[in-house]
């Protein structure tokens, strides 16, 4: 509550925050259930004070057999807020103000002004129209608004009046605090072939508990999400019971797939380079309540990453026959060859003639046991051709395989890819 | 002393290390009884001197000393919230009881700690109760020589937790001295003992458990005790409701939500506990117009009887911009029950709050003059002033 008066003024103004109203703890009298003496005075007193105790009534004669009903941790009754608080992003601000004729006259027009004053920007928050306040007569409004900056905020006042000597004055206050920020979001983006993996860890920053409703990623063009973290679409794990409880301090982790709507060998050009280029991976939508289900609600700016670009000559797509993988473990067997199919595209603005060779040298323990060298001819601008390529593993675990150069025998473009595939060689 | 005579141990009560050793009525067990009256002392700075002032009870040692205090008579200060009388007739009634006579200065001792508990002077109930521990060990120890097989009373085993927490803020230590008192109960139920009462017994301790979790702000562990219960008695909604208001106060609403859902599947529409559960759930969703008409219909014409419905009606009229109407019917409220409404801490501090944002310098002090007067003529001891918001 904050009070400024000054003795020149017939005027007061008063504000006060209105966050939620809390229930008020029980003060309960430790008593017995046996026939201790003391049990039934302290029942009587509990009686007497129905704030203070946890007794809940209904009017249905229910057996207290084994529920005593003095126990409850918290009572029945409002108690309104005892301090400012702390403000946060996302929260809405809203007070209830007083302008209160403390005079033993009539003030006449008496015009009440609100703006919030922020770092960047003022917001009018209220512009009644002039009224007429006679001696003791309170004048009532709310404000509201959403806080949508960090930091420093002043709520400033002007009330404009007439005095009861005809005289045109004008009371002005302040009122100023803080806004804080009550999650701390931190992303890391991972790659996984023309997919992002996007982790999202959500930090606790206030000094309360926050109970986290909703945390939905809207993704940007031309991606499309999945959210990962529900387990068969049941959100109610992650949101329901005590699972949404952020404690102070508290750190929780999730996980979105993004993938591009079309498959690589399927999309245009265009298509692809607009995937492999897009830096804006979309927005994450927080919404958590507070104490007695104070809302408040966060959307990040737009989350970045670093485009692995494109390459004038893509392979894009690359699959062990199928004739020749083992489908339980997807692996193939030592000492026995397998051959690998590519799909060489020229994502390039112009015809290439591409020769494909591939490197014998650089993955040893599988070696290629085919032709090395594979003229693809000329490919046009968004063409495609397959190459089949056989290897002979030499060495059981996981693999890497398949280095290979690209050369474009017109521009001299050369495009070297380090591996092709990894396999699991049983 | 000399060596020869180390290591004997004498028997007789006039025995000069017996007066080193202290008894369940031992006058050095006691910390000095805290007497003055907050509220009294509030009443008589903020009123001109011209006015009359209520006159409280101001109980004094003399008026207790040298006599025992029946059972009754203390019961009588409890139900009259007297608990300076109560604390010093306990007190005198402990000096004037044998030490022989264990239980009955147990159950003495129970209604001291509680009136230094009412009184907030739980620093002193905290030091008293570790003194009588130390009286406890000692007397079972000089008896037969074993371990102490006194058993105090469940009331003061639960205050000797509670006052951890109320005295130093040490809620885990609370929760420590809480939990093994379920495991005893629990010991007991599996036993067969007592059995009817050791699961109210048990009950009861879940429900302190839950409070100290949150005040420990371990909202996860609150609910996780709460669920327990709900487990064990799925159709009482009188449970039901307290579960769902935690999870309002913490600010889980859907789970509110959930547990309100289940309560109407078990209460007829109209009655009072769903009507008072669904006025509750709108003030968590904002909704303070219909909240307020809810509140209003549990209240109904006998405020007097529903103290909490009403006031919380109140409550609702400030957030819906009409403060000089809260005042107004909190001041109805009071009036119509004033023991139960007019000295209660939480519609006082409401009270003061709408007089703060109301009123302003002299206007503010003698509004508030007035309603100390108003609470100091019903409230008894230990009320808590702070109520009155004076900065």
């Amino acid at each position: 509550m904050a009070s400024l008066m000054r003795e020149s003024h017939p005027l007061t103004l008063k504000v006060m925050r209105l966050s939620r109203p809390t229930l008020a703890d029980t003060r309960t009298l430790p008593m017995d259930s046996s026939t201790a003496v003391l049990a039934q005075a302290l029942r009587e007193a509990e009686q007497n004070r129905p704030t203070a105790s946890g007794q809940i009534f209904s009017d249905l004669q229910l057996s207290d057999a084994q529920l005593p009903l003095d126990a409850f941790p918290l009572s029945e009754a409002l108690v309104l807020p005892r301090t400012f608080g702390t403000m946060f992003l996302g929260e809405t601000f809203s007070a209830q103000m007083c302008i209160c004729n403390e005079s033993a006259f009539v003030v006449r027009d008496v015009a009440v002004n609100v703006v919030m004053q922020t770092a960047t920007q003022q917001v009018p928050l209220l512009d009644n129209s002039a009224v007429q306040l006679a001696a003791g007569q309170p004048l009532n409004v709310q404000v509201a608004h959403e806080i949508k900056e960090l930091g420093t905020h002043v709520l400033g006042c002007t009330i404009t009046y007439l005095s009861a000597q005809g005289e045109h004055r004008t009371l002005q206050r302040s009122f100023r605090f803080q806004a804080a920020n009550p999650l701390v979001v931190k992303t890391k983006v991972n790659h996984l072939a023309r997919d992002v993996l996007l982790e999202v860890q959500v930090h606790n920053a206030t000094h309360a508990t926050l109970v986290l409703e909703r945390l939905r990623f809207e993704p940007s063009s031309p991606f499309a999400a999945e959210d990962l973290n529900a387990p068969h679409g049941d959100t109610a794990l992650l949101w329901g019971g005590s699972a949404g409880f952020m404690q102070p301090g508290d750190a929780r982790q999730y996980l979105y797939r993004l993938r591009a709507p079309i498959a690589s060998e399927e999309a245009s050009v265009e298509q692809e380079r607009a995937v492999q280029y897009a830096t804006a991976l979309g927005k994450l939508d927080i919404l958590w309540r507070g104490a007695f289900g104070s809302v408040g609600r966060l959307q990040t700016s737009q989350l970045l990453r670093k485009s692995p670009g494109m390459f004038l000559i893509e392979v894009d797509k690359a699959e062990i026959d199928k004739a020749e993988i083992d489908e339980t473990d997807s692996s193939v067997t030592l000492e026995t060859p397998f051959c690998v199919r590519a799909r060489v595209r020229n994502v390039s603005e112009n015809t290439m003639t591409v020769l494909a060779t591939v490197d014998a040298n650089k993955h040893p323990l599988v070696m290629p046991c085919g032709p090395t060298r594979h003229d693809l001819g000329d490919l046009a601008v968004g063409e495609a051709r397959e190459i089949c390529l056989e290897f002979l593993p030499l060495a059981a675990g996981v693999q890497r395989f398949g280095a290979m150069v690209f050369v474009d025998s017109v521009s001299g473009y050369t495009r070297e890819l380090g591996h092709l595939l990894e396999v699991f060689v049983a | 002393m000399s060596s020869l005579l180390s290591g004997i141990r004498s028997l007789s009560p006039q025995s000069p290390i017996d007066t080193l050793r202290p008894t369940l009525n031992d006058v050095r067990l006691f910390v000095p009884t805290p007497l003055t009256d907050a509220l009294d002392d509030l009443v008589h700075a903020h009123t001109p001197s011209d006015r009359p002032t209520p006159r409280r009870d101001a109980p004094t040692p003399d008026t207790f000393a040298g006599h025992t205090h029946s059972y009754d008579i203390l019961n009588q200060y409890i139900v009259g919230s007297q608990w300076r009388a109560l604390a010093l007739a306990s007190e005198a009634s402990i000096l004037e009881t044998p030490a022989t006579e264990e239980r009955t200065l147990l159950k003495l001792w129970t209604y001291r700690v509680l009136a230094l508990c009412s009184l907030g002077h739980y620093a002193n109930a905290a030091r008293e109760i570790r003194r009588l521990e130390v009286a406890t060990t000692s007397a079972q120890v000089y008896k037969n020589g074993r371990s102490p097989t006194i058993v105090w009373p469940f009331e003061l085993r639960v205050l000797r937790a509670q006052v951890a927490g109320l005295a130093i803020d040490d809620w885990p230590l609370c929760a420590d001295r809480l939990s093994s008192l379920l495991r005893a109960c629990r010991r007991q139920l599996a036993c067969q003992t007592d059995v009817e009462l050791n699961q109210q017994r048990t009950v009861r301790l879940l429900f302190m458990l839950a409070s100290c979790a949150v005040r420990m702000r371990d909202a996860q562990l609150a609910v996780r005790v709460m669920d327990h219960l709900v487990t064990e008695s799925p159709n009482d909604p009188r449970l039901l409701s307290a579960v769902a208001r935690l999870h309002l106060q913490l600010g889980s609403i859907r789970q509110a939500e959930l547990q309100f859902m289940r309560i109407e599947q078990l209460v007829p529409s109209d009655d009072k506990l769903a009507r008072m559960n669904r006025a509750l759930y709108a003030v968590a969703s904002g909704k303070y117009e219909a909240a307020r008409e809810l509140f209003n219909s549990v209240a109904g014409d006998a405020i007097e009887d529903r103290v909490c419905a009403a006031n919380n009606a109140c409550v609702c009229d400030v957030y819906l911009g009409h403060p000089q109407r809260m005042l107004d019917a909190l001041q109805k409220l009071m009036v119509a029950a004033p023991r139960a409404a007019g000295a209660s801490e939480e519609l006082v501090f409401n009270y003061c709050t709408g007089l703060d944002l109301q009123y302003d310098g002299q206007k503010l002090r003698e509004e508030k003059a007035r309603k100390m007067v108003d609470v100091a003529m019903w409230a008894g001891d230990g009320f808590n002033t702070a109520s009155f918001k004076l900065q």
